[in-house]
């Protein structure tokens, strides 16, 4: 039953002082254990470090705690993504607005209704209330100390636990119904920055993370999600202080089919698939490429990384000169290959005649990197500079005129090669150009949403170039060399360590990316032994501060050697 | 109880055993000597010319109109004056198009297909499109065929056998309102009743003394472009279906694969509404294959006089009320100029020439589970562009 609407107002209300309260924080007072994890007895630590929940976040973690039946509906804020960063970095300083809030508000009270309702209520709600239409205290008190660990991901506090069941008393007191009161208090905790964010607060010693903090963030590396019970109770046993206690949870996690999702988050921020979902074409060019090609551009590149690195369990590196993907009959039509099953995926192997080899051959990469009625040599060349080798390259200057390389039906200067030929022999343009286009030119036999192709205007395109002194011919031989570079690996484990910590390249610890990457060489590139090492290391579970100041960051390094992770 | 923490379905996990079964043998062409190709276009073949010579009685009439002729002049003016528009809408959608237990004009047009209905206005030109089916000289009547006239197509050939287009080429929901064809002349919908085509031992384009083409329905839809054409390449399954795997036995000569008469079924369906099947008896290809690897052409054949009526039949009662196709009148046209399938007891023809032009993607397809040949004979790339 729809709340009065004289009462709507201050339910709202009551919501928004949920917001406020957890802003402002709660005082503390010991509980004893009862029923579900136990409540703290002291507040968390300062607050060192908080990012906002990406959308897959927010989702992942709704679907653990109550289930994947539980619809998510709404609008999410984007999060920015800072220059020749990760969105990971740009959700450390991500604020909500107004309609964003609004937002996170209606999404929170349809996912408390749906928990709270007749299909799932008794999955979480193990006591009846005396009387439906008034509060109960003690059976709201069940149900959100049960819950609440799971939504705050970390233990309440008793202030906070009495907050809400407060806010489901009022609630229930104004609707005359016990359900929408504790609704009420759920859709509450729903919008708390303590749940829309993921807050760290340091532990006793001022240096390192708490233990609720170190589980979160490790959860979240692994599995783009909250932590689940046993990691819970794991940091509340203290089992994550220590090497042991702390590689058993990470070799547990790792081994889930949910470490899958962790992998897709990162390399969905790494090479900056969100964007794909933003790339539109001119369907006077491209008639072919509709929205639903771009979606599948962007799980195509996600299924082959994903396969490659988590179920194949093979070397970063190979990545580029992969010749497996997956294909669906639509892709099947962008790439021009058969496609057996009617409907989902299929492995495909790329012939050994083609040119479309690794990473730099996926559509997602070259239709992305692409302008929306022409490829783009440049942006290609750019990307692969600052994406997969993290070399940023300036932006052109504002007034540069681009007519010249425009104009694709150019007569004499019929492909791109040619058209590109004035900035690199102008003074001005050639000091990027110069390294950019060498690596974009050798795509071009691929048009601007990735299908293939032979000449451009009737020529034959020369996909030629030199990298890091190298001369080679085409894409296979490109990736190649890419994958015997040292900066692509680097590139990938300094990243891999920001998006784990949050923290852009010049905060992080001196000297940690490349322990990780002397690691992470020795290990044979894989990934899963990278996020081993990152989740292992000191540096992941100090707080950001800690890790700023050489002399703490010292003391935490020389920790590395003994069993202590603290 | 605690919270519930249950794990995503994952992709690559689920679907590995599924894809890898599905892709067993499929990657490569059964053999090179096929070439295959996803239906786009079997429609009607129309031939515009001077309408004072086309339809010089002017254009068949609508069902407004049939209904207006069946009254008095008194009446019919009556019912024109606009404050009796709801009147007399009424009464034409109402109880003009339809009769007892819910029969409909056009979706049960051999009910309403009555002694006193008009038949529709004839083509009178000597051109028009198609294809020589019976092999007739002028003036004699070729064996299970009946008396018609040919037409002479645009390009000269003579003895072209058409006698749907004669019937149903002055109507306008076929000649369109003005420039453009009308809206049942856009051919047969391929995209919701898709169709591959398989063309089988091929030695050569230029010359080869037999081939065999299938054209089998399928049961996946080929993908359209922004401009809702097929694009070239699309994966389509054949369906698992004998009555709807046609094969046809053919030859090329100087480039053009013709193909010898056979009967043809397809399922059919219209947008939005419940399908049947298409029947073309006798049917007959003339195709060449393009630059692009797709194959364009003309077909020709028989199709029983209620079948030709099929895009009316599926529209519903809407044809008649809506599009006001005046279906009886169409059905009575067709009876009195059928020409084909010819029953020896009765002298009676049962179906109707009629002349469409063929067109066909490169595609990829799978029949019995095996690539069966490739796109276009390997023009694929070429096709994108």
């Amino acid at each position: 039953m729809q709340a009065p609407r004289r009462h709507f107002r201050t339910v709202a209300t009551l919501v928004a002082a949920g917001f406020a309260a957890a802003l402002l924080g709660c005082s503390t007072s010991p509980e004893p254990a009862g029923p579900g994890l136990a409540l703290s007895t002291e507040a968390p630590g300062r607050i060192v470090g908080m990012r906002r929940l990406t959308e897959a976040q927010y989702r992942n973690v709704i679907a653990d705690v109550f289930g994947q039946d539980i619809k998510v509906g709404g609008r999410f804020d984007p999060l920015i993504r800072p220059d020749h960063e990760l969105i990971a970095n740009g959700a450390a300083g991500a604020t909500i607005s107004p309609a964003g809030f609004e937002q996170f508000d209606i999404m929170g009270r349809t996912i408390a209704a749906q928990v709270l309702d007749e299909q799932h209520r008794a999955t979480f709600l193990s006591c009846k209330p005396a009387d439906p239409a008034k509060a109960d205290p003690d059976c709201a008190r069940t149900f959100l100390r049960k819950v609440g660990p799971y939504v705050f991901r970390r233990p309440l506090t008793s202030a906070e636990l009495e907050f809400y069941v407060s806010l489901a008393g009022r609630g229930a007191g104004l609707t005359n119904e016990f359900r929408q009161g504790l609704e009420l208090s759920l859709a509450s905790m729903l919008v708390s920055p303590e749940f829309l964010y993921r807050v760290e607060s340091v532990g006793s010693d001022g240096l390192r993370l708490d233990a609720y903090s170190k589980a979160s963030r490790l959860s979240f590396l692994v599995w783009n999600s909250g932590p689940d019970q046993m990691l819970m109770e794991a940091a509340a046993h203290g089992q994550l202080s220590n090497q042991k206690g702390l590689q058993a949870q990470l070799t547990r996690m790792l081994a889930s089919p949910k470490a899958e999702l962790g992998a897709r988050a990162f390399f969905t921020d790494f090479l900056q698939l969100d964007r794909v979902a933003d790339v539109t074409k001119d369907t006077v060019v491209y008639k072919r490429f509709t929205q639903g090609v771009a979606d599948d551009l962007k799980e195509q590149m996600l299924l082959t990384v994903v396969d490659h690195l988590i179920a194949q369990d093979k070397p970063y590196p190979e990545l580029f000169t992969t010749r497996k993907t997956f294909l669906n009959r639509r892709l099947g039509v962008l790439y021009q290959a058969p496609v057996a099953a009617s409907t989902g995926w299929e492995p495909y192997e790329i012939p050994v005649a083609d040119d479309r080899v690794g990473l730099l051959g996926q559509g997602a990469f070259l239709a992305l990197f692409s302008h929306e009625g022409r490829s783009s040599p440049t942006l290609r060349g750019r990307a692969i500079r600052e994406v997969l080798m993290c070399q940023p390259v300036p932006n052109p200057p504002a007034n540069v005129d681009f007519s010249g390389f425009n104009d694709t039906s150019n007569a004499v200067r019929k492909t791109a090669r040619q058209r590109l030929e004035v900035h690199r022999t102008n003074p001005t343009c050639a000091g990027c150009h110069r390294i950019t286009d060498p690596l974009g030119l050798p795509l071009e036999r691929f048009d601007g949403v990735g299908a293939a192709r032979d000449s451009e205007n009737g020529a034959p395109i020369d996909v030629t170039g030199t990298f890091e002194g190298k001369a080679f011919d085409g894409v296979a031989a490109l990736g190649y060399l890419l994958s015997q570079s040292p900066a692509t690996s680097q590139c990938l484990t300094t990243r891999a360590a920001e998006y784990a910590t949050g923290v852009t390249t010049a905060k992080l610890p001196k000297g940690w990316v490349s322990a990780l990457t002397k690691d992470f060489k020795a290990g044979g590139y894989r990934y899963r032994l990278l996020i081993e090492r990152i989740a292992l290391s000191p540096e992941f579970h100090a707080a950001p501060e800690a890790q700023a100041t050489p002399a703490k960051v010292a003391a935490l390094v020389s920790s590395r050697t003994s069993n202590e992770v603290r | 109880m605690g919270p519930r923490f249950k794990l995503r379905t994952l992709g690559i996990a689920a679907g590995g055993a599924l894809v890898i079964a599905l892709s067993t043998g499929a990657g490569k062409p059964q053999d090179n000597t096929t070439y295959s190709f996803v239906l786009t276009n079997m429609a009607m073949a129309f031939y515009r010319g001077d309408e004072k010579i086309d339809c010089p009685e002017g254009r068949s009439h609508t069902v407004r109109e049939a209904f207006l002729a069946t009254q008095s002049a008194a009446e019919r003016e009556r019912l024109l004056k606009p404050e009796n528009s709801v009147e007399f809408e009424r009464k034409y959608k109402g109880d003009f198009v339809n009769g007892p237990g819910g029969r409909n004009i056009c979706t049960d047009s051999a009910y309403f297909d009555t002694p006193d209905r008009a038949l529709q206005k004839t083509v009178q030109s000597k051109i028009g499109p198609g294809i020589d089916l019976d092999g007739a000289t002028a003036g004699q009547t070729a064996p299970g065929t009946c008396a018609h006239e040919s037409f002479t197509s645009p390009t000269g050939e003579a003895g072209v056998d058409n006698q749907f287009f004669r019937a149903v080429a002055c109507n306008t929901a076929w000649r369109g309102a003005s420039t453009g064809q009308g809206d049942f002349a856009g051919g047969f919908y391929f995209t919701t009743s898709p169709a591959v085509v398989l063309v089988r031992d091929v030695q050569s384009w230029t010359d080869d003394p037999h081939v065999e083409v299938i054209i089998a329905a399928s049961r996946d839809k080929p993908m359209l472009d922004a401009d809702q054409k097929t694009v070239p390449g699309s994966s389509m399954t054949v369906l698992d279906n004998p009555r709807y795997r046609n094969v046809l036995n053919g030859r090329i000569e100087h480039g053009v694969l013709t193909t010898e008469p056979a009967n043809l079924v397809l399922p059919y369906a219209w947008v939005g509404a419940s399908g049947g099947e298409l029947l073309l008896n006798h049917i007959r290809l003339r195709l060449r294959l393009m630059p692009d690897g797709g194959l364009q052409g003309q077909a020709g054949a028989y199709q029983p006089i209620d079948n030709a009526l099929a895009v009316p039949h599926v529209g519903g009662p809407g044809v008649a009320s809506v599009a006001g196709l005046e279906c009886a009148s169409v059905r009575k046209t067709l009876r009195v100029l059928a020409d084909g399938d010819r029953d020896p007891k009765t002298g009676q023809c049962a179906s109707v020439s009629i002349g469409m032009n063929f067109g066909a993607a490169p595609a990829f397809v799978f029949d019995k589970g095996v690539l069966a040949g490739s796109p276009g004979g390997g023009a694929i790339r070429q096709a994108q562009r």
